[in-house]
C-alpha cells in the first residue's frame, strides 16, 4: 500500500499528463506481474503447532518444501497454488534441547514413526488449491486438497497478501503472503493421544517470479 | 531396574510406545490442584520463535533453540509468580537453504552474541487479565542493554503428576509479545527488516523436587 501511494505520488509529481489519471498510474504501479512464481526458500517458513498434553502448543517446522504459485492479480480467484513437503525435513530442534542423556533422534522418530508422519511409507505431503476467494483488499481464503498419510481431504487457509516489490538482489519481482489455518489430525487417520486433534499451520513465504 | 528405566524414559518421551501414550494424562486448564513453588523448563517442549517483516514481503520466521528458564509459580496468587530465562543468542536457527553462515551472522552481527553471550529475561511484574491469562513484564537484557518488555501469557494447563517425570507435576504456558529491536541498539538492515520483532514462546515446566 505504501508502495502504491509512493508510486502514485511520484507519478503525480513527475508528470502532469499522468497526474490527470493518477488512478491509472497507481493501478499500473500496483499490479504485480501475473504468471508463475516459486517460493524463495531463503524467505519461506512452514511452522506447525499441536497442543501437547494440554500443556503447550508444541512448535516445529518443515525445512524442505516447495510452493508454486500461478498468480493472477487481476482476478486472484483464478490463481493456483501447488505445494509439496518432504516430511523427513521435520525440524523439532529437540536434538539441541533434549535433556542430558537422551540421545534418541526425535526428528527421525516424528518423521518416520508409524504414529506420526510415517515418511518411509508416505514420502510426500501435498497441497493443491481448488478454490481461492477474496475476502478483503489484501485477504482471502484458499481451499485445497491436502494429501497426508495417503488421505486426501480439503483444508482451508486464511491468506493475507503482505506486499510486492522488485527484489534488486535477484532482479525479479516478488510477492509475499502469509497463510494460516488448521486441520484435524484424526481426519487423516492420526490418533496419537498425547497431542490434541487440532494441527495449526502457518506459512510465511516470499515468491519470486519464475 | 535403573537401566531399564533409563531406557524407557526416552522412549516414553518420544511417544514410540503407543500403549504408554494412551495412558499419558493430558493437562487440565485449572489452577486448583497445581503445585506451588519452583519449576524448571522442560527443554524438549519449549520453543522461542521470532518474526520480523522482511522487505514488506513476508513475516520472516526463525528460532532461538538453546535456552533455559526457572519459574516460581504461585497458582493461588499468580501475580506473586516470578520467571527468569536465559537464552543463548548464538543459537539462532533460521534454515537458510544455501548460506551456512546465516545463523552465525544473525547471532553475532544482530544479537552481538560474542560480546554479550547471554540474553536474560527477569520478570518484575505479573498481572492477571483473566482466569487463565495475564501479562508478564520483565527486564530483557540483550546486546548489552536492559529494557522492560511485556508479554501476553496464556496458562494452558497442568498435569498434577506425570509418569514421565517420576510423578512430578507439569505446567504449560504460551507467551506472545512484540519488541522494538532498536531499543536494544539492533538496527542492522533497518531499510529492509522491521523494527518490530514478534516473539512467540511455548513452554512446559517440570516441578522441582
Amino acid at each position: 500500500m505504501r508502495l502504491i501511494m509512493l508510486a502514485a505520488a511520484t507519478a503525480l509529481l513527475a508528470s502532469p499528463a499522468l497526474a490527470q489519471t493518477p488512478a491509472t498510474a497507481a493501478a499500473q504501479a500496483a499490479a504485480p506481474p501475473a504468471g508463475a512464481y516459486v517460493a524463495d526458500p531463503a524467505h519461506a517458513s512452514l511452522t506447525w503447532k499441536v497442543l501437547h498434553q494440554g500443556l503447550s502448543w508444541y512448535t516445529a517446522r518443515f525445512t524442505s518444501f516447495s510452493v508454486a504459485l500461478d498468480f493472477n492479480p487481476a482476478d486472484v480467484s483464478k490463481s493456483k497454488v501447488t505445494a509439496s513437503i518432504d516430511p523427513k525435513s521435520i525440524e523439532t530442534d529437540f536434538s539441541k534441547t533434549r535433556p542430558a542423556g537422551n540421545t534418541a533422534d526425535f526428528n527421525t522418530e516424528i518423521a518416520t514413526g508409524a504414529n506420526f508422519l510415517n515418511a518411509g511409507k508416505f514420502p510426500k505431503i501435498d497441497f493443491v488449491s481448488t478454490g481461492i476467494k477474496k475476502t478483503g483488499d489484501k485477504t482471502g481464503t484458499m481451499t485445497g486438497n491436502l494429501t497426508f498419510l495417503a488421505v486426501t481431504k480439503p483444508v482451508t487457509l486464511d491468506v493475507s497478501f503482505i506486499g510486492d516489490r522488485n527484489d534488486p538482489r535477484i532482479q525479479k519481482h516478488k510477492v509475499g503472503f502469509q497463510a494460516v489455518g488448521s486441520f484435524k489430525k484424526s481426519d487423516f487417520g492420526m490418533t496419537f493421544a498425547a497431542i490434541g486433534d487440532e494441527v495449526k499451520i502457518e506459512v510465511n513465504a516470499e515468491f519470486a517470479q519464475k | 531396574m535403573r537401566r531399564l528405566a533409563a531406557l524407557l524414559l526416552p522412549l516414553a518421551l518420544l511417544g514410540s510406545c503407543s500403549a504408554l501414550s494412551a495412558v499419558l494424562p493430558n493437562g487440565k486448564q485449572e489452577l486448583a490442584n497445581v503445585g506451588t513453588g519452583a519449576y524448571r523448563l522442560e527443554k524438549a517442549h519449549g520453543s522461542i520463535v521470532w518474526r520480523a517483516k522482511h522487505m514488506g514481503l513476508s513475516h520472516y520466521t526463525a528460532r532461538l533453540t538453546d535456552w533455559d528458564a526457572t519459574l516460581d509459580f504461585d497458582p493461588k496468587n499468580p501475580a506473586a509468580s516470578h520467571i527468569k530465562a536465559i537464552i543463548n543468542p548464538l543459537s539462532i536457527s533460521a534454515e537458510h537453504p544455501t548460506d551456512k553462515d546465516w545463523n552465525r551472522h544473525i547471532g553475532e552481527d544482530f544479537l552481538r552474541g560474542k560480546e554479550f553471550p547471554q540474553v536474560l529475561f527477569n520478570s518484575t511484574k505479573v498481572e492477571t487479565t483473566g482466569e487463565f491469562t495475564g501479562k508478564v513484564t520483565g527486564t530483557l537484557s540483550l546486546a548489552g542493554i536492559s529494557k522492560p518488555v511485556t508479554l501476553d501469557v496464556v496458562y494452558n494447563g497442568a498435569i498434577a503428576s506425570s509418569p514421565l517425570f517420576a510423578g512430578k507435576g507439569l505446567v504449560g504456558f504460551s507467551a506472545h509479545g512484540v519488541i522494538k529491536r532498536s531499543d536494544w541498539g539492533i538496527t542492522n538492515y533497518a531499510s529492509i527488516l522491521s523494527d518490530d520483532v514478534e516473539i512467540i514462546i511455548e513452554a512446559e515446566f517440570v516441578k522441582a523436587s
